[in-house]
């Protein structure tokens, strides 16, 4: 897999940073790339379920030079109708079947579906030659995993899961942190989610209540662990050498009494055989602090939330040097030096961190959809794997089934590593 | 009448509620849900601070080249278009560069020099901003030129929120955005106390009935900065590049939420002779410094 972003090792880094003045670790360069106007023809595209995230995709891709949106497609005529309102231009399908033998020079289709609907749609897609995103998670059982990956082992199309952090530059700035151990050895990480959300939608056509609020359904939902924890998982699974050994996860209704049976609240904790533990906590009942990542090492902390990053070092911690010249922020009573989104961008282009300053922009300018989007389409362009393939795809979603399942047994679950295998 | 549904979210700097009317409140739930969603939506869209935001976007490249944009944002450039011709300039959602000048991005105010103002000045005005329909894209036609939709945002984002509840045939409905923008939809009148500048809630200069209509407010008074001793209010006046201080509040009465928003700021700028010929206006005033109150209805 083409690596997009160097990766420095750790000498070099600090070699960079030393023989910066001025504020070397606000390490960023002028964030946005330019337009990809001139990075080849549009990429014809197609999207499959235009729910709110569906439409959420399909919004951004007409406004992106780099998509060609030919056609959306929804069984629920009104989700059909406000797509349609987005993307005047483009066809509109209820069958994606139709779609598909309707449309031609097709490229790439994403799909947005309800996630236990992700498997035959992909399967379909994948057998008539289409470069697929499929939102995360991949599926929502361990052998609907395994059959979309095998289905895109087999092709040479690109086949991309919607783990947007894989391709988010803060991300991958603070894992090159972590690489080379400026957080010591790893000890633990968190994934937090919290959102004041029913989740529940709206049904204008009642033979379409179970339909559109699947998300509510324990037997063919897998909740906030799925649907939110998927990424969490990713992060975690992303960073360790090996797989983890056992899950233990709890959750209950605290908010949304509503006759679902799908918890509004669930917390989860993930064992390594390393002592290692990951959690993951998220409500769909509050909202205080949204969505962050933190890891915690025995030399220092990194916070990632929404485009930005945080690395917070311990006081025993030994001193790099170049600290000193760091931009810093307060998060509650801990102050953390900032990491910003492109300091790889900026040592590739040459630029030394904190000398070029004018060349820095410290915050994400791109929202992350979009980079997610692009690197996709990057991958279609280059013939190259994407950053969160099916391999990615079928881990983490199995680390969410098996999550969701010691949920629903009320008990620890051992894990068997095999279940991570295609 | 029943108990509403009350459902509320923070974004673009306010308290966004909504007051929902049914008999069914487990369906209005999730109703609710998703107009709250859309404003969260608008937000995402529209914010000037956000790198992420399209009309960032726009504002880093189209001085550069066309950049193709939403086309639910694009029409909202198109509307803002109209407003500002209608109200001959004192309507602008270019008036950024006038308040960098004057410290408010860094809330800080200073007086700028004179050159700096007319230098200002000249990056600003929606003649310098091309839209092309056919394409969808935006261009500034010199640089320096940006987009800050801050003074229609909130009311475009109630007018989204308002379009999902009436997709759901919700036509009994009341929503506001902090207090300066708010709707009522069609399904009973609902009175709105517009509160007196200075002394609050304690006294109201006028009450409006909204009705499938809805109700911008700005004033000078709430947002201020202090420049050498005196506070100033944050609405500049585009086409002089100073701080508006005749009016201190001013009100608009008008089917969107979005044209009252910046109506009412319009209002500001330029006052009653203003009012006099803007059409499609239920409802305007203006309060002056002195506390006289200028108000007209339509017949």
């Amino acid at each position: 897999m083409t690596d997009r972003y160097s990766r420095a090792t750790r000498r070099q880094f600090l070699w960079l940073a030393v023989t910066a003045a001025g504020t070397v670790c606000r390490l960023s360069a002028k964030g946005s790339r330019e337009p990809a106007a001139g990075d080849g023809p549009p990429v014809s595209c197609a999207v499959i379920g235009t729910g709110f995230r569906g439409r959420e995709i399909l919004e951004l891709l007409t406004a992106w030079e780099q998509a060609d949106v030919k056609a959306y497609c929804d069984v629920y005529a009104p989700y059909l109708a406000r797509a349609a309102r987005l993307a005047p231009d483009s066809r509109g399908f209820e069958d994606y079947r139709e779609m598909l033998s309707e449309i031609d020079e097709l490229e790439a289709v994403f799909l947005t579906t309800p996630t236990h609907l992700h498997r035959e749609i992909a399967e379909d897609l994948l057998r008539a030659g289409k470069h697929v995103y499929c939102e995360a998670p991949m599926a929502s059982t361990i052998e609907d995993c395994r059959a979309i990956a095998r289905a895109a082992s087999a092709v040479d199309s690109v086949f991309a899961v919607g783990l947007q952090n894989r391709s988010n530059p803060v991300y991958e700035h603070a894992y090159q942190f972590l690489r080379s151990r400026a957080a010591g050895s790893p000890v633990t990480d968190k994934g937090h989610w919290y959102e004041n959300n029913s989740w529940r939608r709206p049904v204008g056509q009642p033979e379409f209540e179970e339909f559109l609020n699947w998300k509510l359904d324990a037997d063919i939902s897998l909740g906030l662990l799925g649907e939110a924890g998927v990424h969490s998982f990713d992060n975690s699974l992303r960073q360790r050498p090996d797989f983890p050994v056992a899950v233990s996860s709890f959750g209950s209704i605290m908010k949304w009494r509503d006759g679902r049976d799908v918890e509004d609240l669930v917390s989860c904790v993930v064992e390594y055989a390393d002592g290692y533990l990951s959690r993951f906590e998220a409500s769909l009942a509050n909202s205080f602090r949204q969505k962050y990542y933190l890891v915690n090492g025995t030399e220092g902390s990194f916070l990632l939330q929404d485009a930005r990053a945080w690395w917070f070092k311990e006081a025993d911690a030994p001193s790099l040097g170049w600290e000193v010249y760091a931009s810093r922020e307060k998060i509650g009573d801990e102050e953390g030096i900032v990491l910003l989104a492109d300091a790889t961008q900026l040592l590739e282009r040459g630029f030394i961190p904190g000398q070029h300053q004018e060349e820095s922009d410290g915050d994400l300018e791109d929202d992350p959809l979009q980079l997610a989007i692009e690197e996709f389409f990057n991958a279609i362009r280059e013939g190259v794997a994407p950053a969160a393939g099916f391999r990615e795809g079928h881990q983490s979603a199995a680390m969410a089934i098996l999550a969701h399942q010691s949920l629903r047994r009320r008990e620890r679950v051992e894990i068997d590593s095999a279940l991570f295998e295609i | 009448m029943e108990e509403p549904l009350l459902r509320a979210v923070n974004a673009m700097n306010c308290r966004f509620e909504l007051a929902l009317h049914g008999d069914d409140p487990e369906r209005l739930q999730p109703i609710g849900q998703e107009a709250l969603d859309e404003i969260r939506t608008v937000e995402r869209q529209l914010n000037f601070f956000s790198p992420q935001s399209e009309i960032s976007r726009v504002n880093r490249w189209a001085a550069e080249r066309p950049v193709k944009v939403q086309l639910r944002v694009f029409r909202l450039l198109e509307r803002c278009r109209t407003l500002w011709e209608l109200t001959r300039g004192a309507f602008d959602p270019t008036v950024s560069p006038l308040l960098r000048v004057w410290g408010w991005y860094q809330k800080r105010g200073r007086i700028p020099p004179e050159d700096e103002r007319r230098e200002a000045l000249r990056c600003v005005g929606m003649d310098l901003v091309e839209l092309n329909r056919e394409k969808c894209t935006v261009r500034f036609i010199r640089p320096d030129v940006s987009v800050n939709l801050g003074s229609v945002g909130k009311g475009y984002a109630l007018d989204r929120a308002a379009e999902i509840l009436s997709e759901h045939g919700v036509e009994t409905a009341f929503l506001h955005a902090g207090s300066s923008s708010a709707t009522g939809l069609s399904g009973r009148e609902w009175p709105v106390a517009i509160a007196h500048p200075l002394e609050g809630e304690k006294s109201e200069i006028a009450v409006v009935r909204l009705c499938g209509s809805s109700l911008g407010v700005s004033g000078l008074h709430r947002n201020v900065l202090e420049v050498e001793g005196k506070s100033v209010g944050h609405v500049l006046d585009p086409g002089t590049g100073t701080p508006v201080t005749a009016i201190l509040t001013a009100a608009v009465v008008t089917r969107s939420a979005a044209d009252a928003d910046a109506l009412s700021t319009a209002l500001l700028c330029r006052g009653p002779e203003l009012a006099e010929a803007l059409p499609d206006v239920d409802f305007a005033l203006c309060m002056n410094r002195d506390g006289a109150v200028w108000k007209k209805t339509a017949s």
